[in-house]
């Protein structure tokens, strides 16, 4: 999946001025990339955007994350726990939570959409 | 012990399929971690259960312990086994286990730390009267030179903390010792997190002999005979076979028993090689290190003594005593198994993977294809290069010999971007030095070299 992404994703990259997004988030979780593309690229479709688990854990919402809340792009909007470990989760875009997909203490795999974010003000 | 239900596999390709075939032949269930790179591959499809545990990058997923522990965990294994490479020789995989209540199928941290320091390890063999090569720790250049004027050159320098045949560099003078030290040390601390070297006489003309033991919980350590692996590349093994042609009895008996002596030294249990350096014009055998794991050549000691050995490894981490092992394993006949990689075989065998095209894996009597491989898949370049092992057995050494040419020269591989080593093996397993058995661990690498002239 993750090939055909990449396949996808370079040729886009190309063509991007350089101060769109930053080279470094090009290894990290492949969807950060695709949601800056939408926030600096395409704003006027980026309308929702799904924030994924960067890895495999138990995930624990932030108490003011719910249906309807506010998040603006880079709050830490939840906590993966993998073992001792506690990985932060922020939010990608800033806007209304639309969703929660998982309960606060289930079970996520790597990749996995934990809740959506409804853009705009 | 209650009997293992559900294992959880901490590995990928061709190891966590085998390790996966034989769970289902024993009704254990399996849940594969995976990285985001083998989510469609064929162990995932077999797999009672699969988990996507991280991205691509193995730092990232195989290489986390706590994550494949969280995971083991979370998805209610009782057990995990961690294949080969990755994760198998880390002692804090094997203490996490432990802690959070989860079967490791393998030694305990404590013989995985002692016995995956080289130096440790080998100050152990010493101890217990076992030939060592002359040698041991340098903590500078200084002492490296002084040490090396005492054993002479070549010599080899090698990174206490690596294995698998990486962090080995061959010195030939004091020159190349001091161009050499500190770009080795560094190396070593980037590549396996310590720094640390050593030095060992630079055995020409040896042969790659090494070791098949089980340590049960009562303290019964078993052999099953030997393997020899002497035809390598950069330390990276391409053919072995089982048993070793060049070792006649008396030395075999002795060199089994010493691997024997040093794994019943410690409380060991699990499956494990015991690797040597054996010399055929002195008789002289050296300790190398110990694999306290599976290994990739496991399946020809599987062919000539007809066990199962990832049966074993469940059973004894179940804590099973195995009457049986107190018996001596009977070997019988002769098996090779041939490597095939992804590999550029006239471009220094550099890595190529790609999308395979083609595959066509040879059958026949006597047979064996283990491989996570079929066409249309794409070989992701993350990992090794290894596409699948071809082992063959006979019941004498030139028929197991014919059976590996014919099946060698049945397989087609092919793919654009994607090359193996299948040409190579074809030309390594008609070579007079290979027929006669003449060929040291120094040979595939000159071969190599004066193709390149």
């Amino acid at each position: 999946m993750s090939q055909e992404f990449k396949k996808v994703l370079l040729p886009i990259l190309e063509e991007l001025d350089e101060h769109d997004f930053d080279e470094a988030v090009i290894e990290s979780p492949e969807i950060t990339i695709a949601v800056r593309m939408h926030k600096n690229t395409l704003p006027e479709e980026a309308k929702q955007v799904t924030v994924f688990a960067p890895k495999a854990g138990n995930i624990e919402f932030a108490a003011t994350v719910q249906n309807g809340s506010r998040v603006a792009a880079g709050d830490q909007v939840a906590t993966l726990r993998v073992l001792d470990d506690k990985i932060a989760v922020f939010a990608s875009a800033s806007g209304t939570i639309e969703r929660l997909l998982p309960e606060t203490g289930d079970f996520v795999q790597y990749g996995q959409a934990l809740l959506e974010i409804s853009c705009g003000d | 012990m209650a009997g293992i239900r559900r294992i959880f596999i901490a590995n990928r390709g061709e190891i966590a399929l085998r390790i996966i075939r034989t769970c289902r032949e024993l009704g254990i269930e399996t849940v594969l971690g995976v990285s985001a790179a083998d989510v469609n591959s064929l162990p995932a499809r077999f797999a009672t259960n699969v988990v996507v545990i991280g991205p691509e990058r193995a730092a990232d997923s195989y290489l986390d312990a706590a994550l494949n522990v969280h995971c083991a965990k979370a998805s209610e294994c009782d057990a995990l086994h961690p294949g080969f490479g990755f994760l198998a020789e880390n002692p804090r995989l094997a203490e996490l286990c432990e802690q959070y209540g989860i079967v490791f199928i393998g030694p305990s941290a404590q013989c995985l730390g002692l016995l995956g320091d080289k130096m440790q390890a080998r100050e152990l063999a010493a101890s217990l009267g076992l030939p060592v090569l002359a040698g041991g720790h340098v903590a500078s250049l200084e002492t490296a030179l002084t040490a090396a004027k005492k054993i002479g050159y070549p010599l080899m320098l090698k990174a206490s903390a690596g294995g698998g045949g990486r962090g080995i560099r061959v010195i030939d003078d004091a020159e190349c010792l001091q161009r050499e030290f500190d770009t080795a040390s560094a190396e070593a601390a980037s590549s396996f997190g310590d720094g640390r070297l050593h030095i060992e006489t630079f055995v020409n003309n040896a042969r790659h002999v090494e070791v098949q033991v089980l340590g049960a919980r009562d303290g019964v350590v078993t052999s099953f005979g030997e393997r020899d692996c002497s035809v390598q590349y950069n330390y990276q093994k391409m053919i072995e076979e089982a048993p070793c042609p060049v070792l006649d009895d008396e030395h075999r008996s002795i060199i089994n028993g010493d691997a024997i002596k040093l794994i019943s030294s410690q409380d060991y249990v699990g499956l494990g090689t015991v690797e040597f350096l054996f010399e055929p014009g002195t008789g002289r055998h050296f300790f190398l290190e110990v694999n306290p794991r599976i290994q990739v050549e496991h399946p020809v000691t599987e062919m000539v003594t007809a066990r199962d050995l990832v049966a074993d490894q469940i059973r004894v981490a179940e804590g099973e005593t195995l009457p049986e092992l107190n018996q001596k394993t009977i070997v019988r006949g002769h098996a090779i198994e041939c490597r095939i990689n992804a590999q550029d075989p006239e471009n220094r065998l550099i890595p190529s993977p790609g999308r395979i095209d083609t595959w066509l894996a040879p059958a026949g009597p006597f047979v064996r294809i283990d491989s996570h491989c079929f066409a249309g898949y794409l070989v992701p370049p993350y990992y090794d290069s290894m596409l699948a092992k071809l082992i063959v057995w006979g019941p004498d050494r030139d028929t197991a010999l014919s059976r590996a040419r014919r099946s060698v020269d049945e397989f087609v591989v092919t793919g654009t971007e994607l090359k193996t080593n299948l040409p190579l093996l074809s030309r390594l397993l008609q070579h007079a030095d290979f027929c006669d058995a003449g060929m040291p661990t120094t040979w595939l690498g000159s071969l190599m070299n004066s193709q390149d002239d």
